[in-house]
């Protein structure tokens, strides 16, 4: 492919995940920011290559943009216990600032906070998490609580759920961890 | 046809054989490789219209002009992405500029010193700037000192300045797409738990292979990493000796440059290792 193909293909994948949502789901930059570049891209473009060939990569380029919202970014693996400073205002995210001023802070007192669910598995105890993300998705983080379910929990992955219980800190593996005792899960809408 | 054949057996068996959690996985680094290069695009295309906007600066007579694009490139308020259009200029300047300044502007951006103030407050900062100016000082000697720069020729005419403009682009886009095929087999493989108790050494190849945005790498390491000199190793080595990095050198600057500019880097880290 010309230099010029591969950016009318790239830039019309980016004006499409800018369109389709996936730009959002993937990026933490104003879609409408991915849309100029995309854009800017294939106006460029277009006056390096013939318009058939041309044609050809915008086509395939939205094709790609199109399939883009399949692609779904992986759940959370391993989930921190530090938020990080300037985030937005959610239960859980407070929740985990008291805790690193002052670990005994909810100390044998009922705790509630919402985010993703991730059941445990083989090497892991189940979560309640959050994403966050400073520039994409492959460089964001998910911190968060680990749970222990009253009476096994249903709720399948990626779920949002509100999770309500006493919370414990624990050392595993060398690390504090803070995990929500006897708790329960139910389903909740996301924000 | 034999390759062809060989390939298409080969992925039919991959796909006959794959274990449960492939295609998962498959989906999962397809949307970090298609996220890296949304996320760059903006800032590839900015800093490419930078650079053609900076390409014309140079072309007057100014006697400070390359100190100015040196300055611009530091002082960029967006992320690293944008360092691909304004190392095209420098490669112009004087070596030592030139490599001063492209790596202080990877390691310690005003964009990513900010965040990593929030993320870990002022000593941490502190050290992060120390060891980008450590490593950028470095480079600036070695590269004093090797090979003569491989020099793009002036933009004297509309066609070839379009042409320059474009291939930057897509050389910029390119190393932004090869990078972030290495981040996300990185992060693919890389055990989680492997992470949290990392040796600095370790923490440098992972920052160097997952090559994050400068204005993420703090919020990863204060996640992903536990020791405080493995986190600002992590940060180093993701701006100064990161696959990203690494190509751009090697295309503005040849492969002894690159080669020069990692050493530089590896330096620093060592050096952030031992006395952070």
């Amino acid at each position: 492919m010309s230099v010029g193909g591969a950016l009318a293909f790239a830039g019309s994948a980016a004006i499409m995940a800018a369109l389709d949502g996936a730009a959002r789901t993937l990026t933490a930059a104003p879609p409408a920011l991915t849309l100029c570049a995309g854009a800017a891209l294939v106006l460029l473009s277009m006056r390096a290559i013939a318009w058939r060939a041309f044609a050809l990569a915008v086509i395939a380029g939205a094709c790609a943009g199109l399939w883009l919202p399949n692609a779904a970014p992986s759940g959370p693996r391993d989930v921190g216990v530090r938020a990080p400073r300037g985030h937005v205002a959610a239960d859980l995210f407070e929740a985990l600032d008291m805790l690193d001023d002052d670990p005994s802070a909810f100390n044998r007192r009922i705790i509630s906070v919402s985010g993703t669910w991730t059941p445990a598995n083989a090497r892991r105890a189940a979560t309640v998490s959050r994403r966050v993300m400073s520039c994409c998705a492959a460089d964001a983080i998910d911190v968060g609580f680990d749970v222990a379910p009253r009476g096994g929990a249903r709720v399948r992955p990626g779920a949002w759920v509100r999770v309500s219980g006493r919370l414990h800190v624990r050392l595993r593996a060398g690390d504090m961890r803070y995990e929500i005792d006897d708790a329960a899960v139910r389903t909740a809408p996301a924000p | 046809v034999r390759a062809r054949l060989a390939l298409a057996c080969a992925l039919c068996f991959a796909c006959a054989k794959a274990p449960p959690d492939a295609f998962t996985v498959l989906s999962a680094s397809i949307a970090d490789w298609s996220s890296i290069v949304l996320a760059a695009l903006p800032y590839v295309v900015c800093g490419a219209f930078a650079a053609g906007m900076s390409r014309r600066l140079v072309n007057r007579r100014w006697r400070h002009k390359h100190i100015a694009v040196a300055l611009l490139a530091v002082l960029n308020p967006g992320c690293d992405c944008a360092l691909n259009g304004f190392a095209g200029v420098l490669a112009r300047a004087r070596p030592s500029l030139a490599g001063f300044a492209l790596t202080l502007a990877a390691a310690a951006s005003p964009a990513s010193l900010a965040v990593t103030y929030a993320a870990f407050g002022m000593r941490m900062t502190i050290a992060r700037t120390a060891c980008a100016f450590i490593a950028a000082a470095l480079t600036a000697i070695a590269w004093s000192s090797v090979g003569p720069t491989s020099t793009v020729g002036p933009a004297d005419d509309k066609h070839r300045h379009h042409k320059n403009n474009l291939d930057d682009l897509a050389a910029a886009l390119g190393g932004v797409a090869c990078a972030g095929a290495a981040a996300a087999a990185a992060k693919a493989f890389a055990p989680a738990e492997a992470l949290a108790h990392m040796a600095p050494a370790a923490a440098a190849l992972f920052g160097a292979l997952l090559s994050p945005c400068s204005t993420a790498d703090p919020l990863l390491a204060v996640a992903l990493l536990r020791d405080a000199r493995s986190q600002l190793v992590f940060m180093l080595a993701s701006q100064c000796l990161d696959v990203r990095q690494m190509l751009l050198v090697f295309r503005h600057f040849g492969m002894a440059r690159m080669a020069a500019a990692a050493a530089c880097a590896a330096g620093a880290c060592a050096a952030a290792a031992i006395f952070a």
